[in-house]
């Protein structure tokens, strides 16, 4: 059976029989079977959706210029401490008193030493300890 | 039913339910695109899957269709671009060449599985397999489908006056060849 196109000029083509009943069902069922397109949403939600996103890439430079500001002044106080430790270590080195430090040397050679104990006492002492004799003999 | 369906019933039913809106746009459109196309691409079995493209990317794109625009000149619009990428693909294949098409008409007879015309008719389309791409699709539109001028317009993104130079070129080359062979 000859399906002709029904609109105007003559169409010479032909269609395999059955065609065009089926044709429909098969569109439905290769189309409305895929995924499901998104519903259309309103030009006022679109505007909102539109301004959230505009509202949220100002916090995010201003975000951006907040934290390069704070940056660049922590730059500058390492820059200031910088410059002001370049003498620093010789002002260190004028500032040594060495006699000072001979003095304090001098002090720990002056500790007093413990007088009126003999060795005998010290084995008493530490055998009263629970240390054995013949360990402090093999440590002396 | 579909001679009584028009855009404007489509539209309101897109509005509502897209799933019933598409379902009156393939009822009202599926013959006519698949004429349209087959037309262009002359093969039935590329003519039927350029036209489950055409209806799958309408399905895929219906959110984004404007109440506003046409229906007619929207789903045109698509199946002309899957009925000339087919035929780039098929330009990319030399085995399959339009040259070849034409070959296989000027071999069909009467009676033929896929071709049904007449001797003028199959020389026509022989003619018609002859033009440059653009110039076969401004002819077929405006001769098969008698879309005017305007509408053929969106549908190619093209000017009215350069369609209607197109349209001219068209049928005096189809003209010659018919004289000529």
């Amino acid at each position: 059976m000859k399906e002709h196109d029904e609109i105007p000029g003559k169409n010479p083509f032909k269609v395999p029989e059955g065609y065009f009943e089926s044709l429909n069902d098969r569109i439905f069922s290769a189309t409305t079977g895929a995924a499901k397109p998104e519903k259309a949403v309103n030009k006022v939600f679109r505007l909102r959706t539109a301004m959230a996103v505009a509202a949220t890439v100002v916090v995010l430079i201003a975000a951006a210029f907040s934290v390069r500001y704070l940056l660049k002044s922590s730059d500058k106080q390492v820059v200031i401490s910088t410059a002001s430790l370049n003498p620093y270590p010789q002002s260190l080195l004028e500032d040594i008193d060495i006699s000072m430090i001979e003095e304090e040397v001098a002090a720990l050679d002056k500790v007093p030493a413990i007088t009126g104990i003999n060795d005998k006492d010290i084995i008493e002492y530490l055998v009263n300890e629970n240390i054995s004799e013949t360990d402090i003999y093999d440590r002396l | 039913m579909s001679g009584n369906i028009t855009d404007k019933d489509i539209n309101d039913l897109l509005r509502v339910s897209y799933e019933k809106g598409f379902r009156l746009i393939v009822e009202r459109y599926s013959q006519k695109l698949y004429w349209h196309i087959r037309r262009l691409v002359i093969i039935h079995d590329d003519a039927d899957d350029a036209l489950q493209n055409t209806f799958l990317n309408a399905w895929r794109n219906i959110s984004s269709f404007r109440s506003e625009s046409s229906v007619y000149t929207w789903l045109y619009a698509i199946a002309t671009n899957e009925a000339l990428a087919i035929i780039n693909k098929r330009k990319k294949n030399e085995a399959e060449s339009f040259d070849d098409l034409a070959s296989v008409f000027a071999n069909s007879r009467e009676g033929d599985s896929f071709f049904d015309g007449d001797e003028a008719e199959r020389k026509l389309q022989e003619a018609i397999l002859h033009l440059p791409e653009k110039q076969r699709v401004v002819f077929n539109l405006r001769y098969y489908d008698e879309m005017p001028y305007e509408e053929m317009s969106k549908v190619l993104d093209t000017s009215v006056g350069a369609l209607k130079a197109s349209y001219h070129h068209a049928a005096k080359k189809i003209e010659d060849f018919l004289l000529n062979t």
